[in-house]
């Protein structure tokens, strides 16, 4: 009997000492689809970034600029994606975004995607390399890439309102589709998002 | 009941000699054998378990490394450390640190985690609140203060700037307005800091740097105001600049209005925002170290009467009160005597904010051509620190009388069952019994700031730190590469 009493306030204190020592976590690594929609904090991510791209472009591809084109000019438009400003409050990885852009157009069929400046850059260093170094069958000539005829620009903006646990996360991306010889914007696409992110103030 | 009575009266008695109280963190851990067996098992028990060192304390030698303009070296002693990725002071520690230590890119890695694990820390767990009542505060995890996690966006701004990359130093300015907003509309748990003057000044620059003017104007306001509250509550007024910089602003997104009545305040506005319409370098100066957290420990041990006159007396306590006065005086052994034994310890321990030793008194930057300016404080950290704790303290001290409480009914309890488990309950009750002195040690005590006028181009200055009476304590250089448009940034850290 005073085993038992002795026993309870002991399994007791034990408790708390475990309580103190806190407990013990294992890393879990599970490889799932990339195109599985994963939401952890609630901030932009990979879904974001491809759903915008691909439903932008789609829009873009859409509209009367691209037959237009085509029938003065009978070829494809060639098009250099520009500058995404990044005007949210979260560090969006812009080149990842700018890179589902292009893919997206590339992947279309439709138009044509030229290098970015940096790219164009290297591509230069590497035909001035040539020059030196390559035989002449296989040596690339200056001056002959091929100049954009529309420049892709835009930015994402956000806006977040909060109360207690819970927060609104609302992006909007707006692109717009420049001809580079007129300055005439040829389209202007937006893309919306958003988000509840819901906290509970208390968990057991 | 009777003996309970007895056991805090002579406790009272005995209470001037033998409470402990520790302050300044040294000279605590060591054995009390002079309290007899039982006391001594208890405390030496307790110290076992709980440890003796603050928060302070375990970074002491990152400290001196800091002191000695050793950042790198801070960086990897406290990178020696376990690594605790939950743990929000570690990240807010380790992003400062690895930021001094020129680590720019891992310092964005820690306080982005940072970050996280603050948003997620506002769920609170239950059984955490609940285990913090019957242990310690120490084992909820940190949820720091507002000012600690409003400065993870100065911090990450400059690293941004520093690698070059101006929109992610906007997109920090963007996240420090929005938690100052948060913090604006909190209605529950409110504290006088709502709003970061300061922080406001920096994102506004930012903003004004990029181009873009209406957020600037509104931080400039939100800046303009915050000082107003800075001014009542820490003595620290706006800079002149900003006035300046505010009116400026207005006018270029057409706020004529608002800029005139500015203008009614502070009549020699206009000559001063002419010439700041030109600046286009502003440097930062961080002197010291921000208040830390030590902690306070009242050890009371709480006797026995075995003097069989007293100890079955009903109403006697004013006749015993008087005999123990008579009979001890000031004999702080009295313990030692035969008519009195240990009964059992009580042990409170609370934080209490303690100032850093800081040697700056004045800063002063000179250009290449001698000219001489005094930057002015535009951070009054250590006073931000010193407030908010305050703030702090009566939920503080509510929870450890609580906790005692909890304690003293549990060994209580226990004693009753039986009297060796009463004991352990006592050495576990003094043991967990541990202030929670965690708090951000690294930030400075204070932020100053210039803003210059130079001519494009590369330029040397020198920042020099001074003491009482003028004393030059430390020189700094500092290389700026002022540009025709825009604003270079610059900051200077000095420990002393």
């Amino acid at each position: 009997m005073k085993g038992m009493r002795i026993a309870r306030p002991a399994a007791i204190l034990t408790a708390a000492a475990l309580m103190i020592a806190g407990c013990s976590s294992k890393t879990v690594v599970t490889r799932v689809d990339t195109d599985e929609q994963i939401d952890l904090s609630g901030r932009w991510n990979d879904t974001d970034s491809r759903m915008v791209s691909e439903e932008m472009i789609k829009d873009c591809l859409n509209h009367p600029w691209l037959s237009e084109h085509m029938r003065e000019k009978a070829k494809k438009p060639v098009v250099i994606v520009g500058s995404v400003r990044n005007k949210s409050l979260e560090h969006i990885p812009v080149a990842t975004f700018v890179g589902d852009i292009e893919r997206a157009y590339v992947n279309s069929g439709q138009v044509q995607v030229v290098a970015s400046a940096v790219e164009r850059e290297d591509l230069r260093s590497e035909k001035r390399d040539q020059r030196i170094n390559a035989t002449e069958e296989t040596l690339k000539e200056m001056g002959r890439e091929s100049g954009a005829d529309y420049m892709l620009i835009g930015e994402i903006n956000q806006i977040i309102d909060s109360e207690k646990g819970e927060k609104v996360s609302y992006y909007q991306t707006d692109l717009t589709l420049v001809n580079i010889e007129t300055n005439i914007k040829t389209w202007l696409g937006q893309k919306k998002i958003k988000k509840f992110i819901g906290r509970s103030e208390y968990k057991p | 009941m009777r003996n309970a009575t007895k056991s805090r009266l002579a406790s009272t008695l005995a209470l001037p000699k033998n409470t402990k109280t520790r302050m300044g963190g040294r000279g605590f851990c060591r054995a009390y054998s002079t309290f007899g067996g039982n006391a001594a098992t208890i405390i030496v028990a307790a110290l076992a378990v709980s440890g003796c060192g603050t928060h302070s304390e375990s970074l002491t030698n990152v400290r001196e490394s800091l002191l000695a303009g050793r950042t790198e070296a801070a960086y990897r002693e406290f990178a020696k450390k376990k690594e605790k990725s939950d743990d929000l002071l570690y990240l807010l520690e380790r992003g400062y640190l690895a930021h001094e230590a020129g680590q720019y890119d891992s310092s964005n890695i820690a306080f982005d985690a940072a970050e996280l694990r603050a948003e997620e820390l506002y769920t609170k767990s239950i059984s955490g609140e609940v285990a913090a009542l019957i242990t310690s505060d120490n084992v909820l995890p940190y949820r720091g203060y507002p000012h600690e996690l409003v400065m993870i966006h100065y911090y990450r701004a400059f690293n941004y700037l520093m690698l070059g990359q101006r929109d992610g130093a906007l997109v920090e300015a963007r996240k420090a307005n929005q938690r100052l907003a948060v913090l604006q509309d909190a209605k529950e748990g409110k504290t006088t800091y709502q709003n970061d003057a300061f922080m406001q000044y920096f994102t506004a620059m930012l903003y004004e740097a990029e181009g873009e003017h209406n957020d600037a104007a509104v931080a400039y306001r939100d800046a303009h105001r915050g000082y107003e509250t800075y001014a009542e509550l820490y003595g620290t007024a706006a800079p002149p600049s900003l006035i300046a910089d505010f009116h400026a602003a207005l006018l270029r997104v057409g706020a004529a209005d608002e800029a005139g009545t500015l203008l009614e305040r502070y009549p020699s506005l206009q000559k001063e925002s002419d010439l700041r319409m030109h600046a286009n370098a502003v440097v930062f100066i961080e002197t010291g170290f921000t208040p830390y957290l030590d902690a306070v420990d009242i050890t009371i041990p709480v006797f026995e009467e075995t003097d069989s006159k007293f100890r079955d007396c009903k109403g006697c306590e004013n006749d015993y009160a008087d005999v123990l006065v008579s009979r001890y005086h000031h004999n702080i052994y009295s313990w030692r005597r035969r008519d009195l034994s240990l009964d059992h310890v009580l042990h409170f321990s609370f934080p209490m904010m303690v100032d850093f030793p800081t040697e700056a008194y004045t800063v002063t930057v000179a250009c290449a051509t001698g000219h001489a300016l005094a930057p002015v404080t535009v951070e009054p950290l250590d006073a931000i620190a010193k407030r908010s704790f305050d703030e702090r303290i009566p939920k503080i001290l509510v929870k450890t009388v609580a906790r005692a409480l909890i304690k003293e009914f549990a060994r209580v309890q226990a004693k009753k069952e039986d009297k060796a488990l009463g004991a352990l309950v006592n050495i576990f009750n003094v043991a967990t019994e541990r202030a929670d002195t965690r708090s951000c040690l690294f930030f400075p005590n204070t932020i100053w700031m210039v803003q210059l006028e130079l001519p494009p181009g590369r330029h040397d200055l020198e920042v020099a730190v001074r003491g009482v009476g003028g004393t030059e304590i430390e020189r700094v250089p500092v290389t700026l590469d002022a540009p025709k448009n825009g604003i270079v940034f610059a900051r200077v850290r000095s420990f002393r």
